[in-house]
């Protein structure tokens, strides 16, 4: 009784941090401006995370676990389109042109790929995790 | 995905839900008087800046007027499924909408 009741602290412990950390960023996200500036797109990318880090201390039914099995893979669909479209030379024939152009105008030798974007910027990567 | 994976596990528990969609509307519902009496009493500035875009329209604690826009008709949603679910408990927890 008493190992289960020490059991049982630790995890409503880390649930009442889960729902304070997700309570006050869900407050405070819109005052700053809307949080559009890349600070406060990783502050709260990182109190999110905890809270989210939190939430893993208590276990889920199977219902949950599908749920969020399929969002993860969702999210995995998304990062493997954008990864797919800055790495060179993935899929040749859907190439942008600028890179040809490009090559062509400055007689370097560029690497093609489907973005017009060499690589993906950091403010993306962060709203892609914030959100 | 943060945000999702944070408002799916404080949503597992039916109370710690309850708890953050009841902040959640006071918090919307707050920036939504401090939009409107910013747009009444000071028009031309945000928050402590000075207003420079979407002048004459609401824009609460946001710089586009279309974010406070979603942000305020999520708070909406969030209210009227509230009254729902005072006046017709049964219908709204059929439904699956809240209760």
């Amino acid at each position: 009784m008493i190992d289960r009741l020490h059991l049982k602290l630790p995890v409503e412990m880390l649930r009442s941090i889960q729902l304070w950390l997700t309570i006050a960023v869900l407050s405070l996200a819109p005052l700053f401006f809307g949080s559009v500036d890349q600070v406060w797109v990783a502050i709260w990318t990182v109190l999110l995370s905890a809270a989210a880090l939190c939430g893993l201390a208590e276990p889920l039914s199977a219902a949950h676990v599908r749920l969020l099995l399929a969002f993860l893979a969702l999210c995995c669909a998304y990062a493997l389109v954008a990864i797919v479209q800055v790495v060179p030379h993935t899929i040749d024939p859907l190439n942008d042109p600028i890179w040809q152009r490009a090559k062509d105008l400055l007689g370097t030798d560029l690497s093609a790929r489907i973005s017009s974007r060499a690589e993906i910027p950091p403010v993306a990567i962060g709203h892609f995790l914030l959100l | 995905m943060t945000a999702f994976l944070s408002g799916f596990f404080v949503g597992a528990s039916r109370r710690n839900g309850d708890t953050l969609v009841w902040f959640a509307r006071y918090a919307i519902l707050f920036y939504a008087i401090y939009g409107l009496l910013a747009l009444a009493l000071t028009p031309n500035m945000l928050l402590w800046a000075p207003k420079t875009a979407y002048l004459g329209t609401m824009t609460a604690s946001f710089v586009n007027h279309n974010t406070a826009a979603t942000f305020v008709g999520a708070g909406v949603i969030l209210w009227s499924c509230s009254t729902g679910c005072r006046c017709n408990p049964c219908g709204f927890r059929r439904s699956g909408c809240c209760c």
